[in-house]
């Protein structure tokens, strides 16, 4: 899988490595499911802003890899084949993306913002057309903004697929992308696909969908739908319309549904229910939502232990099916307190006189009607169940958390984890930056050691007075100590992540980010000293002084680690006492001999 | 008005396309700021300015229009489909950056004639911030465009000015015809300040989304262009009467203006409280109209690039994004007028210089566009069509260069 945003303008190459130019888009043969790319069409040089010039054709079967870092061709520039474009393919860049999608009335929907591509088979094909937020920010090189900001913010960053088989370009060239299911034909899908295709109409819109759908499908859909827009959809429908919905529903969806409505019309909705049903909902909306109660469909089929094996198949067959998927067949006792459980298969395989009651498991898990979502998550989990049975404090059942009730949970759980391991984690140690970056990147801390500077600064000042001594002396020292202690702790530990770069190269680069920040410090510290002082010469010489000693810093931190490596001692024991020392000693030399010299000049 | 003059009066309306609406809407506040101080300070010099900013305007009208009908698509989805996401973010920052600019100054002019009036800006500007919203998120569409239009014809009162002030036409003519040029700070700040309230970047938007909405084709352009053409004569109209009035009564008496309400104050002596009246009046009106229509056109631009759900008629819900950038482009531009002590005549000049700045970049779009022979077919531009647009985007481009050179200069000089 690949996006056509990562693969644009890569260079491509042939199988000797050498280039023979930029990938500028690539031609699809349309027709199929998902269209095979038949060519890539390549520019001789970097692409630049206005149409590319010199296009020439690679068939796809000469195009060995189509991924980043760069295309690479299976055969050598002199044999590169033609490919002569036909009449009716399309150019995937040029016609389809940013293009508008419009449904088959013509209104707009969405923008393309992405491709997505599959190796099907050894075969590159078209999977479908992503209209999401996060191929919107991919597009600009910043997914992994769209990664942080779906950790930290409930927004749906999601790719947002459609696939091929629903879209289809219109004839003219310039025109927009339509999606060729209407509203009648949409009844036809999947009801996820159409719950993803009306998440995407305008609430009037997708609300007339769900209305023109059959009342079972209209409910499937609407129970696949985003949860954050379930609630709007639901609260737009016609409440008639909508208790029937209501009903087709099993009951813990239809109360998951419910709680998201403000009560007065859930109470409404509910009292237009039939009432067997309201009842079933109406109790499970009592417990929490994020309990085992809360997630618990009571539509459920449990057995008298004395029951042979013979009625229980014949209660199966004339049981409603549909309502809910049966994993396991709960054996209760008369007052329907949970015994055991029987599999279907020990049901088929045992003799048709046999009571139920005999050919039970009775080392069954079940949990409380209280116990935390997270919890029964992890009883399933545990124990490799499609499915734990809920009970009362009299172990009486009342109903039953499947694995897909709780397998949202599990993904919210290890998201989670995932994003608490990653706020913890040094985000992008090692990654070859630009030295502006680095320096923007570490900026913030260095704020913070300044701002310690100062602070500490003021209780020397406080001691400038009785001990008679210069004033300024004794204010900026654990100023000056401060700012160039952090910047060479933060080049040793960057360098140190690194690792194994050249001494040259971990100078030059230090360098540049030491000169970033000095000439970035000793202009505030300049400033703020002149705005206070009055005394342009002393400032001046401080900045100075202070810029060539962050300078210093940063290449003594970053070259400490290799420096140290070759004399064998242990960076992490080493590293304060020998690289601070150095650093902070060069640092007053410099800036209070800047000082003087200017003073007695 | 009086009842009976109404059915008359609505038929006029009816004629008057997307093209004289736009053109109307441009002498807002900013432009009456930008006019009067150009006439008080260098009298009839930077007549011969105007007369090309209204050629250059209706070169650029007449492209977005006949774009508009060609592609059938608004100006915002075009740049999308035909630069990407990359460029689109650069085009709609330039016009989010230049529609707040002018937003200000409309709010700027609400304040300006709330205080001729008599009336605390705290209390005008605010007011006026609700009243716009309400009238464009509560009303309907149709009662919008009613109010919008009732307010366009105050502007009438800037014409009167002109006929009642005696005026050297002479003078007027050695304007238009001869540049004079002043190699002054001030007089290029004016003169971009000019270019960009003449083409302001959001009506080249607007032209061409209405162009859409109307469904004009390209076949039936020819109503369109006399439409767009007109358009273009009232508003140059309106401006040449709003330089001329200021010249020959404030530069003649060596008045210099330091706020708009001094413009209008001293016309006093001239036309008596009438025309102070009027000044304050067509201003209001002015500035009403456009921070209506400002705020609106740039939530459905950029919506429009991104393909965010748009329309006045959906609820905050439905259209988060498009009740954000239209609330929040009232917000910033009310506030910045609210900060105490800011003058309000250089607010709305500077507001319409960074129009004049930013125009530039959205030509090049524009000029690159129209000129993509795979998008406009026999309608792109041609050989000297091209030449002519790729001169003034370039002379535009200079002009800001000066202003910006001048300006960093000045900072530090």
């Amino acid at each position: 899988m690949v996006f056509i945003s990562h693969i644009l303008n890569l260079p491509v190459v042939d199988n000797k490595g050498q280039r023979v130019g930029f990938l500028t888009d690539l031609l699809i043969g349309p027709g199929d499911a998902y269209p095979r790319i038949t060519a890539a069409v390549v520019t001789p040089s970097r692409p630049r802003f206005g149409a590319p010039s010199g296009l020439f054709y690679v068939p796809a079967g000469q195009v060995a890899t189509l991924d980043r870092p760069e295309v690479r061709l299976r055969v050598a520039a002199e044999d590169l084949g033609t490919y002569e474009p036909k009449e009716h393919e399309l150019r995937v860049a040029r016609d389809l993306l940013d293009k508008q999608i419009v449904d088959t009335q013509g209104r707009r929907i969405v923008k393309v913002n992405d491709v997505k591509l599959g190796d099907i088979a050894g075969e590159w094909r078209l999977m479908g057309v992503d209209i999401g937020l996060r191929a919107f920010l991919r597009r600009l090189g910043a997914e992994q903004t769209a990664d942080i900001l779906g950790r930290l913010l409930p927004i749906h960053l999601d790719e947002r697929l459609v696939t091929w088989n629903y879209i289809e370009p219109l004839a003219g060239e310039l025109d927009n992308v339509r999606l060729t299911v209407s509203h009648t034909q949409l009844a036809e899908l999947h009801p996820a696909d159409i719950a993803d295709i009306v998440e995407q109409m305008a609430p009037a819109e997708g609300t007339a969908v769900l209305t023109g759908l059959d009342a079972r499908v209209a409910a499937e859909t609407l129970a696949e739908i985003e949860p954050e827009l379930q609630a709007r959809f639901l609260s737009q429908i016609e409440s008639d319309r909508a208790s029937d919905l209501l009903e087709m529903l099993p009951p813990d969806e239809a109360a998951d549904l419910l709680s998201d409505l403000p009560e007065p019309q859930a109470e409404r909705l509910l009292s237009l229910m039939a009432q067997e049903q309201a009842a079933d909902v109406r109790k499970l909306l009592t417990y929490e939502e994020n309990t085992a109660g809360g997630r618990m469909t009571t539509d459920i089929l449990v057995l008298d232990r004395r029951m042979t094996v013979e009625e229980t198949i014949a209660t199966l067959r004339e049981a409603e099916f549909g309502k809910t998927d049966i994993y396991y067949l709960y054996v209760v006792d008369e007052e329907r307190r949970l015994l055991g459980v029987v599999s279907l298969r020990a049901l088929v395989t045992a003799r048709p006189g046999t009571l139920v009651g005999d050919i039970m498991d009775t080392s069954v898990v079940s949990v409380q009607l209280d116990t935390d979502q997270e919890e029964v998550a992890r009883v399933i989990r545990k124990y490799d169940l499609l499915a734990v049975p809920v009970v009362d404090i009299q172990g009486v059942v009342q109903g039953v958390v499947t694995v897909d009730d709780v397998l949202d949970v599990m993904q919210e759980e290890a998201a989670e984890d995932i994003g608490q391991l990653a706020g913890s984690s040094p985000e992008g140690v090692g990654l070859p930056v630009t030295p502006l970056r680095d320096a923007i990147r570490r900026v913030g801390w260095l704020g913070a050691a300044l701002a310690g500077g100062v602070a500490a600064g003021g209780v020397v000042q406080a001691f400038a007075g009785p001990l008679h001594a210069p004033m300024a002396v004794f204010y900026f020292v654990p100023l000056i100590l401060n700012l160039v202690n952090a910047l060479g702790a933060q080049s040793f530990a960057l360098a140190g992540a690194r690792g194994g770069d050249e001494v040259r190269r971990v100078v030059r680069h230090e360098g540049a980010v030491g000169g970033f920040l000095g000439l970035l410090a000793g202009l505030v510290v300049a400033l703020g000293t002149y705005s206070w002082l009055g005394d342009g010469v002393f400032a001046a010489a401080l900045g100075v002084g202070l810029g060539l000693a962050l300078v210093m810093a940063a290449v003594l931190g970053g070259a400490a680690p290799v420096l140290i490596q070759r004399t064998r001692l242990d960076p992490a024991v080493a590293s304060g006492p020998v690289v601070d020392a150095v650093v902070s000693l060069v640092a007053l030399l410099l800036c209070f001999g800047l000082i003087s010299t200017v003073r007695v000049a | 008005m009086p009842k009976t003059n109404r059915p008359k009066l609505l038929a006029l309306l009816a004629v008057m396309g997307p093209g004289l609406i736009a053109a109307a809407a441009g002498n807002d506040a900013g432009g009456v700021a930008t006019y009067a101080t150009a006439g008080a300070t260098y009298g009839y010099d930077l007549l011969w300015l105007l007369l090309i900013s209204c050629l250059t305007l209706a070169l650029v009208q007449e492209t977005c229009a006949r774009m508009g009908a060609t592609t059938g698509k608004g100006l915002s989805d075009l740049i999308r489909e035909q630069f990407g996401v990359r460029w689109t973010i650069l085009a709609m920052c330039a016009l989010l950056g230049a529609n707040l600019a002018v937003t200000t100054s409309e709010f700027a002019g609400v304040a300006t004639a709330a205080e001729v009036f008599g009336v605390s800006r705290y209390i005008a500007v605010p007011l006026a911030a609700v009243f716009v919203w309400w009238v464009v998120v509560r009303g309907s569409y149709r009662s919008v465009e009613k109010v919008l239009i009732g307010l366009a014809l105050l502007l009438v009162s800037y014409v009167i000015a002109a006929v009642i002030v005696p005026q050297d036409g002479a003078a007027i003519a050695r304007g238009i015809l001869v540049p004079t040029v002043h190699a002054e700070g001030e007089y290029i700040l004016l003169a971009v300040g000019m270019v960009g309230t003449t083409i302001a970047p959001w009506m080249l938007f607007y032209l061409q989304s209405s162009v859409v909405d109307k469904g004009i084709r390209v076949s039936e352009f020819g109503e369109t262009r006399i439409d767009v053409l007109s358009g273009v004569v009232v508003a140059g109209f309106v401006a040449f009467c709003i330089i001329t009035v200021t010249a020959a009564t404030l530069h003649q008496q060596g008045i210099a203006v330091t706020s708009a309400a001094d413009a209008a104050q001293a016309l006093e002596p001239v036309a008596g409280a009438f025309a102070r009246t009027m000044f304050a009046a067509g201003l209001l009106g002015a500035s009403l109209l456009s921070s209506s229509i400002l705020p609106l056109a740039t939530a459905y631009a950029i919506c429009e690039a991104f393909g965010w759900e748009a329309s006045v008629s959906h609820s905050f819900r439905e259209a988060p994004a498009f009740f954000s950038i239209f609330t929040g482009v009232i917000v910033i531009a009310c506030t910045l007028v609210l900060i105490p002590g800011i003058p309000l005549l250089r607010l709305m000049l500077f507001g319409e210089s960074l129009n004049g700045v930013l125009l530039p970049i959205l030509l090049v779009f524009i000029f690159l566009l129209a000129s993509d022979r795979r998008l406009m077919g026999r309608y792109a531009n041609g050989r000297i069509h091209k030449g002519v647009s790729w001169g003034v985007t370039a002379g535009l481009a200079g002009l800001s260069g000066a202003l910006l050179v001048s300006t960093v200069g000045g900072l530090f000089l």
